[in-house]
């Protein structure tokens, strides 16, 4: 089952390739850039950049209508990748908040190939890029109401003062609309008419042709029509490409669990990582050894300070064990905890205390609070939960240590949670404010809003 | 080139019947070859026995008027109905369109679908699909809008132009301001063009021009059947100079329902007289043009009863659109308008009057708005005739009653639980209402 998977894997991604290149989509990487983002190659990372450079601008700058040319050099262009990439909300740290530097260097290409995984998972970019194509594709379909916004935005140099009076006669928004939506009414029946002027001459071509004496005549006729049909051809041509477009989604779409299953094989690579990173870190602290990548010295930065923090919790638990115990005992009814303090245990503690603050890291990086409230807080938030897992360990543990402040530090949390929504709420409304007052200081510019995601 | 005509309901299969009637008699008079042949190909095909078979197919749910109208094509001996060409039942939907459309269309919708699929396949080219029906009743409104649905759903790419009678003011139906409603508002999404003939101005026309004293259903039918004829019959259009055109209803469509929110064409020709005096008159163009006009801008349906000191709103340029913008009292705006000219020194008349653009909506493009097809074949007996199909305000008011007076009894929700029992619910009325405000709004101010 795995093999089968494994061989298929290339398949999937190259179908995801064609789909994103009928899709408009520049500098798609090779189904082997994938592979070797998923072992986070060095080499393949400004391959991805570009690549998520080009997806990033189709899907979000579409939804907000603003287009900035100067986004050329590979420095800009990630920049916009990691602030797309905010905006959508991916919550990845180098994107919340990324290290000094370039970002180009402290950011490998698992974490761009997962963060492409997280774009194509979240919202439906590939069917509202396959819409916007369509739409390129099979103008004449459309109906005219649904041209209201392109008609709308249109620029003042559209010649739309057709009503005799010359241009003298100022002419409003809304009669402009209703010209055009007129004149495209017009080329949508003249579109209707030529249609069912083809139907006939197919059906009437049909009928020579199965007629039992095709007359020879026909190959000049031919001819006639070849000249005068380009337009048709070119008709053709999109239908053709629209088609391509549209299978390659198909063939996609059967395929996309396999590439859902390859993703999550790329996460597994990437938690894996991080318990070696730890593991390495641990001995490598000892031995004093540096390490030349940056990206994994600052993993490394982040798991020595959480020893540390480890460190002091288990002082600390000690001290409360030691100093309360019957309290302890007689409030909460843990007898285990008495067993706790044996040293197999508070090992076994100690490191599974580590890998979950690995976890953490990221609310610890935003946060640097190693002090005596904090500390409850990084494991109280687990057993508030986990109380209805008892065969834990950890959560027994946890628990013991949880009545010094635990509630205290929930409230705390809640706090600070509440602070931070508001906070970010009235960034949002800011920020939509200023767009708001930017656009309506353009003329012609109709601000749609984004997409629902 | 061909149009397939859907009849629906007493009143459409009446109408329908009467068309394909003076259509056959028109094409049938002395020195029109080409004009017979194109008109034949239009409306009719030879059937193994040469003999002439309407193009339409016959629905209602009761026997008796199919049955009628398929006696009286075949007795007229030179047309008939296709044999199969009809479906029946033998109960009716009872005034209520709800039954129409939820229950009759659903059930039959196989069958009819059918029906029109093989006329329409035996078309070289479908000009056009012109389903005909009364909005009033339940069959023909109801079941018709079932049925227009469905036609769309099979062509959404074929013109579907439909052909609506509006029922007397006073009344004939309890309920037919609710049918109205329901089938203007879903007709209005489904219709490439809704041209209407409304029964009140179409009695006035029998009563004051035709000198009829007890007048029948069939005299209304005559008098709707003769203007639809001198717009559907082969004239020479602005495309097509020198041979009749061929795709009438596209052509129909193109010069006036280009905008989506303006569908309702409404139709007045002139002159219109009984036979007995029509031999005694003689007509000049530059004087029915100059009616006809009149009748336009002063939405009059008739040349008897025009309001003359109606005017076309003078185009300031200085002042720009404020001048335009002053409601001139009684007049009447236009989208854009169709002529139609048929008889003798047809090329003579002099059609600029009515491209004037004081009389058009200020949005239009330039060159948009008029148009003219005409033919020298005189038309239906008489030497000259003028026949305007004009996209303008002219049915703003009787939309307006229509839809006041729907409203006025769903306020009560009077009868409404008549129509909940088949699945149309009080939402669906008030979808529908608030599609028809739309409409008269975008027509108070066009």
């Amino acid at each position: 089952m795995r093999h089968a998977k494994s061989v298929k894997v290339k398949e999937v991604i190259t179908a995801l390739c064609k789909l994103l290149s009928a899709l408009g989509i520049d500098s798609v990487p090779s189904a082997e850039s994938f592979r070797r983002a998923k072992f986070n190659q060095a080499d393949v990372t400004e391959e991805l950049w570009k690549f998520l450079h080009s997806i990033l601008m189709k899907v979000c700058v579409m939804e907000c209508t603003y287009q900035d040319s100067a986004q050329s050099n590979l420095d800009s262009q990630s920049l916009f990748v990691r602030s797309a990439l905010w905006h959508c909300g991916y919550g990845a740290e180098w994107v919340l908040e990324p290290k000094a530097g370039s970002l180009r260097v402290c950011v490998g290409s698992r974490d761009l190939l997962l963060a492409f995984g997280w774009i194509l998972s979240s919202g439906n970019p590939l069917e509202f890029l396959l819409e916007e194509k369509a739409q390129q594709l099979e103008r004449l379909s459309r109906s005219a109401l649904d041209h209201m916004h392109l008609l709308g935005d249109g620029d003042s140099q559209v010649d739309v003062s057709g009503t005799g009076e010359g241009g003298s006669k100022p002419i409003n928004g809304e009669m402009q609309l209703r010209t055009l939506q007129w004149q495209y009414g017009k080329l949508k029946l003249h579109w209707r008419r030529l249609l069912a002027a083809q139907e006939e001459r197919s059906r009437l071509t049909h009928r020579i042709l199965s007629s039992p004496a095709p007359l020879p005549e026909t190959s000049s006729t031919d001819s006639s029509h070849k000249t005068c049909s380009t337009a048709l051809h070119k008709e053709l041509e999109q239908i053709q490409s629209l088609n391509a477009t549209l299978e390659a989604y198909l063939n996609w779409k059967s395929l996309e669990p396999l590439f859902w299953s390859w993703m999550d094989s790329v996460i597994d690579n990437d938690v894996s990582r991080l318990d070696e990173d730890a593991v390495a870190d641990v001995s490598q602290r000892d031995q004093g050894i540096k390490r030349s990548c940056s990206h994994a010295e600052k993993s490394r930065e982040a798991v020595k300070q959480l020893n540390e923090m480890v460190q002091l919790l288990e002082a600390e638990l000690r001290l409360g064990q030691t100093q309360q115990p019957d309290h302890s005992l007689s409030t909460q009814g843990r007898h285990q905890a008495q067993h706790l303090t044996s040293d197999r245990e508070r090992t076994e503690v100690e490191r599974r205390v580590t890998t979950r603050l690995q976890g953490l890291r990221l609310t610890n990086g935003r946060y640097p609070l190693p002090s005596r409230a904090y500390i409850p807080c990084l494991q109280d938030s687990q057993p508030a939960y986990s109380a209805h897992k008892p065969q834990k360990v950890e959560s027994g543990q946890v628990r013991l240590t949880g009545k010094l402040q635990a509630l205290d530090v929930l409230r705390d949390l809640k706090e600070r949670e509440a602070l931070l929504q508001w906070k970010l709420e009235l960034l949002r409304q800011t920020q939509r404010e200023e767009l708001q007052d930017h656009a309506s200081t353009l003329e012609g510019l109709v601000l749609i809003p984004p997409l629902k995601r | 080139m061909s149009v397939v005509a859907v009849q629906l309901g007493q009143c459409g299969n009446q109408i329908g019947q009467q068309l394909f009637s003076v259509i056959n008699s028109d094409s049938n008079g002395a020195n029109r070859k080409t004009y017979k042949e194109c008109s034949d190909e239009r409306f009719f095909y030879e059937n193994s026995k040469g003999d002439l078979v309407a193009r339409s197919v016959l629905f209602d749910m009761e026997p008796k008027v199919i049955s009628q109208a398929i006696t009286k094509a075949s007795k007229s001996g030179k047309w008939k109905y296709g044999e199969t060409a009809h479906f029946c039942q033998k109960q009716g939907s009872g005034n209520n369109w709800a039954n129409g459309f939820s229950v009759h269309g659903p059930r039959h919708e196989e069958v009819m679908t059918d029906l029109v699929r093989r006329e329409v396949e035996r078309c070289d080219r479908l000009a056009g699909i012109l389903p005909m029906m009364s909005v009033a009743g339940g069959t023909g409104s109801g079941m018709g809008t079932y049925v227009t649905q469905c036609i769309r759903d099979m062509y959404p790419n074929s013109f579907i132009f439909n052909h609506l009678t509006w029922p007397y003011c006073t009344g004939e139906v309890i309920v037919q301001n609710y049918n109205s409603v329901l089938t203007l508002s879903h007709l209005y999404q489904l219709s490439d063009a809704i041209l209407v003939h409304e029964n009140d101005t179409v009695h006035k026309i029998c009563a004051q021009l035709m000198n009829i004293k007890h007048i029948s259903i069939s005299d209304v039918n005559k008098v709707i059947a003769h203007q639809l004829g001198s717009v559907l019959q082969p004239a020479f259009t602005e495309h097509s100079l020198s041979s009749y055109s061929r795709d009438p209803i596209g052509e129909l469509l193109c010069s006036l329902v280009c905008h989506p929110e303006f569908k309702l064409l409404s139709l007045c020709n002139i002159p219109q007289m009984c036979s007995s005096s029509l031999a005694y008159s003689a007509f000049k163009w530059p004087g029915l043009l100059k009616h006809l006009r009149q009748m336009l801008i002063a939405n009059a349906k008739m040349e008897e009863g025009i309001d003359w000191k109606v005017c076309v709103p003078s185009v300031d340029k200085s002042a720009g659109e404020m001048a335009r913008n002053k409601r001139h009292v009684g007049f009447n705006t236009s989208l854009a308008n169709l002529l139609i000219l048929r008889g003798k020194d047809v090329s003579t008349a002099d059609t600029g009057a009515f491209k004037d653009s004081g009389m058009y909506a200020p949005w239009l493009p330039a060159g948009g708005t008029f148009s003219a097809w005409n033919t020298s074949v005189p038309f239906n007996g008489y030497e000259k005739s003028a026949t305007i199909v004009s996209n303008s305000q002219s049915l703003l008011r009787p939309l307006d009653n229509i839809v006041k007076k729907a409203w006025n009894m769903f306020a009560s929700r009077a009868y409404i639980h008549q129509y909940t029992k088949f699945g149309v619910s009080e939402e669906d009325f008030l979808d529908c209402f608030t599609t028809l405000e739309q409409i008269i709004s975008s027509y108070t101010h066009p």
